[in-house]
């Protein structure tokens, strides 16, 4: 049992490998949904979910290039230069509140809300520096709402998923973290 | 769900709420004028006493259509790759925005110091 819980540099690797090419496809099958709500920069953020695990499931050196890859990828493969800044002001942000309240007293589900609504507060900072217009404002309670609910969803997801690693003595601390769910 | 987790939650449902307090209850005023800006830069002031459709060109052939309609403008066309602008409602609001994300477009209704109709931007 014990070699199990040995984390090797390729074994590692291919987690890394792996956590990318899945939200790299989910970003692609998120791209095919025809989801539009009429406000720009709300959208489910399907990848969000391959990111929240990582962070718990990874040491902090693996889940960042999870979290870069994907919007890079993401943003070059379904999306344009200005998407790419806003998924990158948002996905960074984000990140760095996640990892965060990581440490505090919240489960995967509080983090991944305050993902959601950090992701779109980054977004949003980087569209009011761009586009120059306080106009923006009557989009930012629409904004946050929309991260709130699709981050307790992606949360939702996470929780079970992250619960079963832990499980099976894939994360980081093995079974020791969020035992209790 | 740790008590961390509703504690937060409630607290920004709180916040939300707050901020659509500020930002929407008090736009019941009708606004004086579209402000159309590209790139940050205002390009053009629309009076939305007049009726009027202008055509505007942003970077890489990147084009919107802006159509001021009985007091309220929208975006009617537009060859951005997502067209949530073209698909917003009409606005006629203080404070309401359609915004171009691609096109680094925005037409933003605000009340301008210049009389209504008195705006001489129309062409």
């Amino acid at each position: 049992m014990e070699h199990k819980h040995t984390q090797t540099a390729a074994r590692d690797l291919a987690t890394v490998g792996l956590m990318i090419a899945l939200a790299f496809t989910l970003s692609w099958l998120e791209s095919l949904i025809p989801f539009s709500f009429g406000v720009p920069g709300v959208k489910l953020g399907l990848s969000n979910l391959v990111v929240v695990t990582a962070l718990y499931a990874l040491p902090l050196r693996r889940s960042f290039p999870v979290a870069l890859a994907r919007i890079l990828l993401a943003g070059l493969l379904f999306g344009n230069g200005f998407s790419l800044i806003y998924s990158l002001a948002g996905g960074m942000l984000s990140f760095g509140v996640m990892l965060l309240l990581k440490r505090g007293a919240f489960s995967p589900a509080g983090v991944s809300v305050a993902g959601g609504v950090s992701h779109n507060l980054g977004q949003f900072a980087a569209a009011c520096i761009l586009l120059g217009t306080n106009g923006l404002f009557y989009y930012l309670p629409v904004l946050l709402a929309s991260g709130l609910v699709t981050g307790l969803l992606i949360g939702g997801v996470a929780l079970p998923v992250i619960r079963r690693l832990d499980r099976a003595g894939f994360t980081e601390n093995g079974k020791g973290e969020e035992k209790n769910g | 769900m740790k008590k961390g987790d509703l504690v937060l939650i409630l607290g920004l449902l709180a916040v939300i709420g707050a901020l659509f307090a500020v930002f929407w209850l008090p736009k019941k005023s009708g606004g004086g004028a579209a402000v159309v800006r590209i790139d940050g830069e205002t390009v053009e002031t629309l009076a939305l006493g007049t009726d009027a459709e202008k055509r505007y060109e942003s970077a890489d052939g990147g084009y919107n259509v802006v159509t001021v309609k009985d007091g309220r403008v929208s975006v009617t066309a537009a060859n951005c790759r997502d067209r949530i602008c073209a698909r917003h409602r009409p606005v006629s609001k203080n404070g309401e925005c359609i915004v171009c994300l691609p096109h680094c477009f925005t037409v933003t209704v605000e009340q301008t110091a210049a009389p209504e109709g008195g705006v001489d931007a129309v062409a």
